[in-house]
């Protein structure tokens, strides 16, 4: 029965009406179940009266009275109609596309993106849409309006999916709407999501409607291999192992062998080799490696390409690691015993920040012991374990009257010149056998700092006091106050030293710190103590043996020790490149968040008494660490506090090598400090861009909603919501003429035909 | 750290079986190796003149030392002690308290790094040398009383590895010292070392060694070695890459 027919019927016709319900009065049960009873009474009772008579139209009585009866139960249940003019209008649903980096990955022939603004129009979803209001918005890290003609010219680069915030955003933007669904396209790249075990609780944030989730992707075909979820330690300290550990995701290649190398700065390390048996498995990697010298390296766990593979993007991750000291490790050698090896000796050993294995030469070859061999403390000296395999445990190596014969052969100074030159320190303090003959010609006479004498070495005996030099005033290791002149005049004080190694003049590059104030080398003063370096090493020579004067010798004569203290504390830590023997440090920050992003370099330059050093010259610079041309840099001069900053905008994401370079008036590096940068990028987006239909399906069922195949049939909906009530009128089928004109006519036409029949 | 194993495995590939060689020597005289004699007041301090040049021709002779001839006698309240980080500190009798300045001199001394060889060459447990110099030592470490070295000090590995205190008399079978963190600054024998080392004009040993006659007076010369060595490297057998030689030597 239509609802005009119905409305025509109770008069109402011809107003549109599209909806008719019947209504009757409410009662409560047990009111409904006397009234039906009382009904029933009557009609048993009527039907009573006329039973056993012949004489009378006992048919029609009980029809009379039945639709008497029926009518008064009409009067008093009192039905109405109500009638409802209704729109129908089109159901509004939300579409997200996806258009994250991801999704420009080729599965294929085709772009995930271009699939999916392809599958808009598709068989799934065009009709579908087109019958439908469709807000249509794009989504990466966050969700932004856009149109079905709009995805046409964006181009998917958000370096993030995070399908739970664009929904939880699109619940906010769409409160004030009913949505009858939302359309979700994409690759179901969004790792998080797809990590967390239950959606439910998730759901409450997102719009109450079902998720039709279509995947763009193809996973079945998708090839990549990935090194992910990396984790390794910022901090380490040389010669303590560095662990890397990551994971290698590999999709569609089952039994391909795959090589993971270790590399730092560049340089392999360590590799791997694993080959999946599956077509999605996850190989844990792990590396574990020993670094041997300090700084701030790049290490990254790369996999070369494989054909075919969706993406090489994610073959790589890095690390940037800061590798300190815990100690500085020194390999002391000495000739003989004496005074200047064993206060040396003490003052190393008191040193917390020095591991010191010293190695003296207690007895000559001929020398009558006067006992059997095993009387005797003494010990095997393994100098070719020393001068091989053990030379790059020390930072510093230290020869205190050593000579060569017997013990060193040419591959063993050969070994020592490259352990210097790979950034080892090196240092000959002053004896009979120091600066000799024999290191003539050596591959160590290359590395020392000082030229050896010729034509052939010899010492003076004569006490002398060495005269600190300019450069000594100023310089890390004999700098003793900051202000240069109290240096001198404490250095003057000192106690004269007796005898010393007689050498030949500075080599280039070398600075001489003291000086002997009567010989000359070349017509120059004659170098005491030199400092110099060879390749990245540092280099160190001292023409005395009665350096212990200035302290133990010091200290009893009214002055202090502390001199010595000070001179061999620096100089073990310069020659070892201590970090707190720099007169220039770097610190760096910013890096994250989206390109291009602002970072800061401020080198904090200081004088040899760690004061801030005002005025000094320092260029600051930002590289790529893979080369290249610096992003930025920036020459200056430091404040008051000692600091110089830069400011620069990296546009790409990678690995930057930050550098500061303090530098003399003339140009010439003093020091330098250096750090590796992350700056921000890709991040996880393309960490693992599998296609994660399986996530898709749970955002489906988490949501009542379905999952949709691009060319697949057109979703179905419950959309009752398309109905919006209009105008109402509620028309009682009771309250009118015919049903009390009824009534009384049957009433009318019982009593008739019963006064006709005899009755009463 | 580089480990005791580390280095057991380096030595056990060592090609050159022993720390020997070429004999190093200072540049000039007082860069030797170099024993100064105590100088005090009252009793003798030198009851044995020749000792100290017999004992340095010894470590000439046993090691690569390159030792001086020329013992500076020394005041304890003189600088000049500071020279000398190693001081003989002899005598057969008693001697007058040390003044307050040779008291803080000489504990400075000590204190900074420099050995004393105390030396009681009485001969005889009860000497009036032992009382003077227990006495002096209480004033000068109150905190760290003379007391018996152990057997595993490295005096006694220093460079022989000893299992008895030689001398002229066998009065204490031990030595004894003061012990700080850093070194045992006094060494104290009293079986009279210096007469043990002595010779007379002729070259004939001053005094008979007993009771246990030359080996007794070998006892004393490597004593007298490994107190030059101890004062020259201190805790250098102590070190790991040695203990585990001496170890295995010693049992």
């Amino acid at each position: 029965m239509s609802a005009e027919w119905l409305a025509r019927l109770v008069g109402e016709g011809g107003q549109g009406w599209s909806r008719a319900r019947l209504h009757v009065r409410q009662f409560e049960p047990w009111m409904l179940a006397a009234i039906l009873a009382v009904t029933v009474a009557a009609v048993l009772l009527a039907a009573w009266g006329v039973s056993g008579r012949r004489d009378v139209p006992r048919a029609a009585l009980m029809v009379l009275r039945l639709v008497a009866a029926a009518l008064v139960l009409v009067l008093i249940l009192g039905p109405a109609v109500e009638l409802e003019r209704a729109t129908r209008r089109k159901s509004h649903v939300a579409v997200l596309v996806d258009v994250s980096r991801s999704m420009s990955l080729d599965d294929g022939g085709k772009t995930r993106y271009a699939e999916a603004v392809a599958a808009l129009s598709g068989p799934a979803l065009k009709a579908f849409l087109d019958g439908r209001d469709a807000d249509v918005y794009t989504f990466g890290a966050g969700l932004k309006p856009s149109t079905r003609e709009g995805l046409e010219t964006t181009a998917p680069e958000e370096t993030a999916s995070d399908i739970g915030a664009a929904l939880a955003d699109l619940a906010r933007r769409q409160q004030d709407r009913d949505l009858a669904a939302v359309v979700v396209v994409s690759d179901g790249g969004d790792a998080a999501l797809a990590a967390e075990g239950d959606l439910s609780a998730r759901v409450g944030d997102w719009p109450r409607a079902p998720i039709l989730a279509l995947l763009a992707g193809d996973a079945a075909s998708f090839k990549d291999v990935a090194v992910v979820h990396p984790r390794a330690q910022s901090l380490g300290f040389v010669r303590h192992a560095l662990s890397f550990e990551a994971v290698l995701a590999v999709r569609g290649l089952a039994g391909r062998k795959l090589v993971a190398t270790l590399k730092q700065d560049g340089a392999p390390v360590q590799s791997q080799e694993l080959t999946p048996r599956s077509g999605a498995e996850e190989l844990p990697l792990s590396f574990s490696f020993t670094p041997t010298r300090p700084g701030t390296f790049l290490y990254t766990i790369e996999v070369p390409p494989v054909e075919g593979e969706a993406t090489l993007d994610n073959n790589l991750v890095g690390f940037a690691v800061t590798v300190r000291r815990d100690q500085i490790r020194v390999l002391l050698l000495a000739g003989r015993p004496s005074w200047d090896v064993r206060f040396l000796r003490s003052q190393l050993k008191r040193d917390p920040n020095v591991d010191l294995v010293s190695f003296f030469i207690l007895r000559d070859p001929d020398d009558p012991a006067g006992v059997p061999q095993d009387e005797l403390s003494l010990i095997p000296f393994p100098v070719s374990e020393l001068f091989t395999s053990a030379l790059s445990e020390f930072d510093v190596v230290i020869f205190q009257d050593f000579g060569r014969r017997q013990f060193l052969t040419a591959t063993h100074l050969e070994n020592l010149r490259r352990f210097v030159e790979d950034g080892g320190g090196f240092a000959m303090i002053g004896g009979e056998l120091s600066f000799g003959d024999d290191y003539v010609g050596s591959p160590l006479e290359a590395i020392l700092p000082v030229a050896l004498a010729t034509p052939r070495a010899t010492t003076d005996a004569t006490a002398f006091r060495p005269v600190l030099t300019a450069a000594g005033r100023r310089h890390y290791l004999t700098r003793l106050d900051p202000d240069g002149a109290e240096t001198e005049s404490q250095w003057n004080a000192l106690a004269q030293l007796d005898g010393v190694n007689v050498v030949g003049p500075l080599k280039p590059g070398s600075v001489a710190l003291l000086e002997h104030p009567r010989l000359k080398a070349e017509g120059r003063p004659m170098p005491v103590l030199v400092v110099g370096s060879a390749g990245r090493g540092r280099t160190l020579a001292l023409t005395v043996d009665t350096g212990w004067y200035w302290g133990f010798r010091e200290a009893g004569q009214g002055g202090t020790n502390l001199a010595y203290q000070a001179l061999w504390r620096n100089a073990v830590r310069w020659l070892a490149h201590d970090d707190g023997s720099k007169f220039v440090s770097l610190e760096v920050s910013g890096g994250s968040g989206t390109l291009p992003v602002k970072s800061r370099l401020m080198a904090r330059t200081r004088r040899n008494d760690y004061g801030p050093l005002a005025g000094g010259r320092v260029t600051l610079s930002l590289t790529p660490a893979s080369g290249g041309a610096a992003v930025g840099s920036a020459r200056g001069v430091t404040g008051a506090d000692g600091r110089f900053e830069l400011e620069v905008a990296v546009a790409r994401a990678g690995f930057y090598r930050a550098r500061a370079v303090l530098e003399e008036a003339d140009g010439q590096a003093v020091d330098e400090d250096e750090r590796l940068l992350a700056v921000g990028g890709e991040g996880e987006e393309l960490a693992d861009p599998a296609p994660r239909p399986e996530l898709l399906a749970r955002l489906a069922a988490a949501t009542h909603g379905q999952v949709l195949e691009a060319s697949g049939r057109p979703p179905r909906l419950d959309e009752a919501a398309s109905f919006r009530a209009g105008s109402a009128r509620l028309v009682p089928l009771w309250d009118n003429a015919y049903v009390l004109s009824a009534l009384l006519a049957v009433l009318a036409g019982e009593w008739w035909l019963r006064r006709r029949s005899g009755l009463h | 750290m580089i480990g005791r194993r580390r280095f057991l495995g380096l030595l056990a590939g060592a090609s050159v079986a022993s720390l020997a060689g070429p004999r190093a020597f200072a540049i000039g005289p007082r860069g030797r190796f170099r024993i100064a004699r105590a100088l005090y007041q009252g009793g003798n301090s030198e009851p044995h003149p020749d000792a100290l040049r017999r004992l340095a021709w010894e470590i000439i002779l046993r090691t690569s030392v390159d030792a001086d001839y020329d013992f500076p006698a020394v005041r304890l309240d003189d600088p000049a002690l500071f020279a000398t980080p190693l001081v003989y500190l002899s005598g057969d009798r008693g001697f007058n308290p040390w003044s307050e300045a040779e008291v803080a001199n000489f504990r400075r001394y000590l204190t900074l790094g420099g050995l004393a060889l105390v030396d009681d060459a009485a001969g005889r447990p009860a000497s009036d040398f032992n009382l003077s110099i227990r006495r002096e030592a209480a004033r000068l470490f109150p905190n760290a009383p003379l007391a018996r070295l152990p057997d595993e000090h490295s005096i006694f590995r220093s460079y022989y590895l000893l299992r008895r205190v030689g001398g002229r008399v066998l009065v204490s079978p031990y030595l004894e010292g003061v012990q700080l963190p850093a070194h045992s600054p006094i060494l104290y024998c009293r079986n009279d070392l210096g007469g043990a080392w002595a010779r007379d004009a002729l070259g004939r040993w001053s005094a008979d060694c007993v009771p246990g006659g030359e080996s007794q007076r070998q006892a004393a010369f490597q004593l007298g070695v490994n107190v030059a060595l101890y004062a020259l490297t201190l805790d250098y057998k102590q070190d790991q890459v040695h203990l585990p030689f001496i170890r295995e030597r010693l049992r």
